[in-house]
């Protein structure tokens, strides 16, 4: 019973693989209840009129690229599904590359130009700081250019946008954040300031994290983690990555709790406890 | 169920090959560490950093420098460019004081910019922890009791100015103990599983873009 509590990392490692294989390979299609924080940014998005702008803070980078594109995909199926006009952002270097790539391909298959439908603004330095900037002069905070160097006035989308403010046009702000700069920023600058409603789309780590800004109603929702990514899957009616990773996860949950009990009893059962 | 590789040589395939094959470089690492798991890191560094130079420079440089400095005249902006290069004196000894001035002004900015802005979204939590307990239904009023005794409790457990000796604050302090020590497992829980869906992410990009195996 001891050697419980002495299980090598090693066969761990291993278990987690054959985990994942076997739940990839072979789904066990899980059922996915929505829960309550998702299905309120699914209806606050719903709830806008078409053609209002939404801005997206992609506050990510590539280390969390496997949690949070899957949730980024489904809110732009969203979006455009609505024919809402997203305006990408990032304080993250990386954030606005990753969603342009994922987005794309999500705004093609619903005929949205870009410029025209959708803008992306790209990093820009400063942090908070340009964050603020942007409130009162987009085009001073994005150096007058969008992610591609070119001007914004070349843009019909940012023909009457001049602040990131209710009026220029902007309903709700969602971020999909992995840490700082992130939701703390835009819920001093854009919520608390501007009265702008927002939404998080963040990782598993940091639900309980967020939780209390969403009951204090800071947020209007989050998306948690990888799950959440697959309840919006099914809200839109879009299966993607979020939905094929939940039987892995559930298994890997489960393998998890198995070793901890395991463990448990080895450390219960120890004559030096 | 069959392997379906993508062509090496094609303009699609390649990067395929590559991100699979660095993720694989950086699977290693969990037998030991490796030189096939240093040569992935040292890529993803150098990568990293010279992609951010140069979208730094197309993005935002080049059109400040352009439209704004000469374009519009803001001649100003030549002094904070002056300050940020002053940070590079540090590699010169003789001159290296230099560098102590923008750090002086950013760290006063910074400070002054969290101290007026940040402390805005903390207030609507203590404002947030005033509940009703008059709620429409009984699990709902259940929930704000067990919130407010929880706060409570995790606030007593922070009293250090107050003998813990005294039953009612000792019993309050184990209370908010046992209060914090569920929060902590609760975000464990979330990270274990967090970590664990990174790993899922490059798996099914593995077994499915690069090997073909997932429809």
């Amino acid at each position: 019973m001891q050697k419980l509590q002495a299980i090598g990392r090693r066969p761990i490692y291993v278990l987690v693989f054959l985990v994942g294989i076997i739940a990839f390979l072979w789904p066990l299609g899980l059922p996915v209840s929505v829960q309550p924080d998702t299905l309120t940014v699914y209806k606050a998005l719903d709830a806008l009129p078409a053609g209002s702008l939404v801005w997206f803070g992609a506050e990510y980078d590539v280390s969390t690229k496997p949690e949070l594109d899957p949730q980024v995909v489904a809110v732009f199926h969203h979006l455009f599904q609505k024919n809402l006009k997203p305006v990408i952002y990032g304080m993250w270097l990386r954030g606005p590359t990753i969603v342009q790539g994922l987005v794309e391909p999500i705004a093609e298959e619903y005929g949205k130009q870009y410029g025209v439908d959708w803008i992306n603004l790209g990093h820009k330095p400063g942090t908070s700081t340009n964050l603020r900037l942007m409130t009162s002069n987009i085009t001073e905070g994005a150096a007058g250019v969008d992610h591609f160097g070119k001007p914004l006035a070349n843009y019909p989308i940012m023909r009457n946008v001049t602040a990131l403010d209710k009026a220029s046009g902007f309903r709700h702000v969602v971020i999909a954040e992995a840490g700082t700069p992130g939701n703390r920023e835009y819920l001093g600058i854009v919520v608390k300031e501007k009265a702008i409603p927002m939404s998080v789309a963040t990782l598993t780590m940091s639900i309980a994290e967020n939780k209390p800004f969403v009951v204090a109603g800071d947020f209007t929702g989050q998306i948690p983690g990888l799950r959440g990514a697959a309840e919006y899957e099914y809200l839109v009616g879009k299966a993607g990555k979020g939905a094929s990773g939940t039987d892995a996860q559930s298994l890997a949950a489960l393998l998890v709790f198995g070793l901890v009990v395991l463990g448990n009893i080895g450390y219960l059962t120890s004559p030096r406890r | 169920m069959s392997f379906d590789f993508p062509s090496l040589l094609s303009a699609d395939g390649a990067p395929v090959w590559a991100a699979a094959l660095c993720t694989l470089a950086i699977w290693t690492f969990l037998i030991r560490d490796n030189p096939i798991y240093r040569l992935a890191e040292h890529v993803m560094v150098a990568l990293a950093a010279g992609w951010g130079v140069g979208y730094y420079y197309y993005s935002y440089i080049h059109p400040v420098i352009t439209e704004e400095l000469i374009g519009q005249g803001r001649w100003f902006y030549i002094i904070p460019i002056i300050l940020g290069l002053f940070l590079y004196t540090r590699f010169i000894p003789s001159v290296s004081w230099l560098a102590r001035y923008p750090m002086s002004a950013y760290i006063g900015y910074g400070a002054g910019y969290y101290l007026a802005f940040n402390a805005k979204p903390f207030l609507s939590q203590v404002t947030a922890s005033f509940v009703s307990f008059s709620q429409p239904a009984f699990t709902g009023t259940l929930n704000q009791i067990v919130f407010f005794i929880c706060i409570l409790a995790s606030l007593v457990y922070f009293f250090f100015t107050i003998s813990k000796e005294r039953p009612a604050m000792g019993y309050a302090s184990q209370l908010g103990k046992i209060v914090i020590l569920i929060a902590l497992g609760a975000h464990f829980g979330n990270t274990v599983l967090y970590r664990y869906n990174l790993f899922l992410g490059r798996l099914s990009y593995v077994l499915g873009e690069w090997m073909g195996l997932l429809q």
